[in-house]
């Protein structure tokens, strides 16, 4: 919404879309660096252009893989890419997006720094993944 | 009085651009988790499904209300009307944003934004080149369940009527036995008046200030004078509303009401009670005559269907309580319905002075078609002039090219009230 787009919120959200940029590029070398280069420069035109914003997560993501990076960090950088999504999206941030996001990434980084390494794990994966997917995206098939 | 108008508007909910572009990148981000084996970006992906999962835990969707003020705004052609659009969230929480206007509305009408204040609150100047109802429509959009879901909507802010204009000339109204009431038409009766009749002997209850004293003297015994009285009228103006074929009397149908506001004004300015019947629909609406500006007003609004003024009755027929004893009815049509003409039909056997206006102009054909047809329709036209003719309906043609209070010089003047005062005396 053009209501969205006060200056002060597109500075904070751009500032959190660097710091997720960031996050995912501490490790980061070579390859990672150019994909890095690209998510910034993303990043900074999702300021001004909006759906380059989910092109900033997409190369944040790819610059997560090259990297490698930990848990952690990647962490932080998904907290980052919410907060940025969410602050780009709408200016009016509500409590249970900020609990529901700060909540699931405690729950994935408990789930991520697991350091039990099972079996059957990359087999069941893709249908809990798949499942969760149908789960969450559930309540917007009606609206 | 300014009325403000208020719609709520029904709002269709579907995912806004924000979940859209979450899902994306957590869709993405677990499908390299996955498939990639990179189990640490579940962390990446899971404050987006936190954002995504928290629409369960977030406020029901508002409800928007658009409200209008003026509700309704009456203008005539080429004015320009002003009108303040405003939409208003039923929970409005703080710091969250109010919902999207857009306003628009159809061809022929022009809107102008009058310095935007806010995109909540808008005032538009809106003006028309051609009479009738314009809808303001509203496009609301409004975000939702903090931000994840998005409401389009579409309402009817407010009406604005324009009402045709018309020529200032004046219609003359056919000769007939007008009502015993003072009014300004000159007639042939004998009564209070300024206009000299005839000079008589003086009987006992005479005033004493009608004596006509220079032929008193003359004559040696009192003589008084008498005066031609004015007389005022009820005219009817009945409106054709049935649905006409396209093409020529579609176009046609636009002079009904130019010639209805024309007829109703000079009825009212000469003082005449003047009223309204729109037959068609099978729900004529009507006013009932009454006298002055605010009726001309009303009877405006009846004719366009602004406000409830007016009042409706089931039928095909003009309603007896729409045209009053002795009233005059001017009716404008095509004269393409039978209905129409069988209610004019009636009218002349209730008594009734009815006069047909045809505002058809050739054949109603929209192509071009054989001379010969057009020939035919002309010839089919005549007759029926001469078969409502000699009903007594009189049909008068009303071309484009000529104005109203000349075509209306040509209604026959069937000498009926010389012939009764004849025998009167």
């Amino acid at each position: 919404m053009r209501a969205a787009a006060s200056p002060v919120t597109r500075a904070v959200s751009t500032a959190f879309g660097l710091v997720m940029v960031a996050s995912a590029a501490v490790q980061a070398d070579g390859p990672g660096l150019v994909a890095a280069v690209v998510a910034a420069a993303a990043v900074l035109a999702g300021s001004v252009f909006r759906p380059a914003a989910t092109i900033a997560v997409l190369a944040t993501v790819a610059v997560l893989v090259l990297a490698d990076a930990p848990p952690v960090l990647t962490a932080t950088s998904g907290l980052c890419a919410a907060a940025y999504l969410v602050l780009r999206h709408t200016a009016a941030v509500t409590s249970p997006t900020v609990l529901g996001a700060v909540g699931f990434t405690a729950a994935g980084l408990a789930a991520a720094s697991l350091p039990i390494q099972l079996p059957w794990v990359p087999l069941l994966a893709p249908l809990a993944v798949l499942v969760l997917y149908v789960l969450v995206t559930r309540p917007f098939w009606a609206t | 009085m300014i009325e403000s108008h208020s719609t709520e508007v029904e709002l269709r909910w579907r995912p806004s651009p924000l979940t859209r572009a979450v899902i994306t990148s957590a869709a993405a981000a677990l499908a390299v988790a996955v498939i990639g084996g990179y189990w640490q970006l579940v962390a990446f992906a899971a404050p987006l499904v936190g954002v995504l999962v928290s629409i369960g835990w977030q406020r029901t969707v508002p409800r928007v209300h658009v409200h209008a003020e003026p509700g309704s705004a009456r203008c005539f052609e080429s004015e320009e009307s002003r009108l303040d659009v405003w939409a208003v969230r039923e929970d409005t929480e703080t710091g969250d944003v109010a919902a999207d206007l857009t306003l628009e509305t159809v061809d022929g009408m022009r809107l102008e934004r009058v310095e935007p204040a806010s995109r909540q609150r808008q005032t538009v100047a809106v003006s028309a080149d051609k009479w009738g109802r314009y809808p303001i429509v509203t496009r609301v959009r409004v975000l939702g369940r903090g931000g994840l879901v998005v409401g389009t909507g579409v309402a009817d802010a407010a009406n604005v009527f324009v009402f045709p204009l018309a020529p200032p000339q004046s219609t003359a109204i056919p000769r007939t036995e007008l009502l015993d009431r003072l009014g300004t038409h000159l007639t042939r009766h004998i009564g209070p008046g300024v206009e000299y009749a005839d000079v008589r002997r003086y009987v006992p209850g005479d005033q004493l200030r009608t004596v006509n004293w220079p032929v008193s003297a003359r004559r040696g015994s009192l003589h008084v004078t008498e005066r031609l009285t004015d007389r005022a009228a009820d005219v009817v103006v009945l409106i054709d509303g049935y649905p006409q074929p396209p093409g020529p009397a579609t176009e046609a149908t636009d002079r009904i009401a130019r010639g209805a506001v024309q007829v109703v004004q000079s009825a009212l300015r000469s003082g005449d009670r003047a009223g309204v019947v729109a037959l068609g629909g099978r729900h004529p609406r009507w006013l009932g005559a009454d006298i002055g500006r605010r009726q001309f007003y009303r009877i405006l609004d009846a004719m366009l269907t602004a406000g409830d003024g007016f009042e409706t009755t089931p039928g095909t027929l003009a309603p007896r309580a729409a045209v009053p004893p002795g009233a005059i009815v001017i009716a404008f049509s095509t004269m393409l319905d039978t209905e129409f003409a069988l209610a004019l039909i009636d009218l002349r056997k209730r008594g009734h002075t009815v006069v047909a206006v045809d505002v058809l102009e050739g054949a109603p054909f929209e192509e071009e078609r054989d001379r010969l047809v057009a020939r035919m329709w002309s010839l089919q036209r005549s007759f029926m002039y001469r078969d409502m003719g000699t009903i007594g309906v009189d049909v008068v043609s009303w071309r484009g090219d000529a104005t109203l209070d000349q075509a209306m010089q040509l209604v026959p003047d069937h000498r009926r009230p010389s012939r009764r005062r004849a025998a009167r005396t």
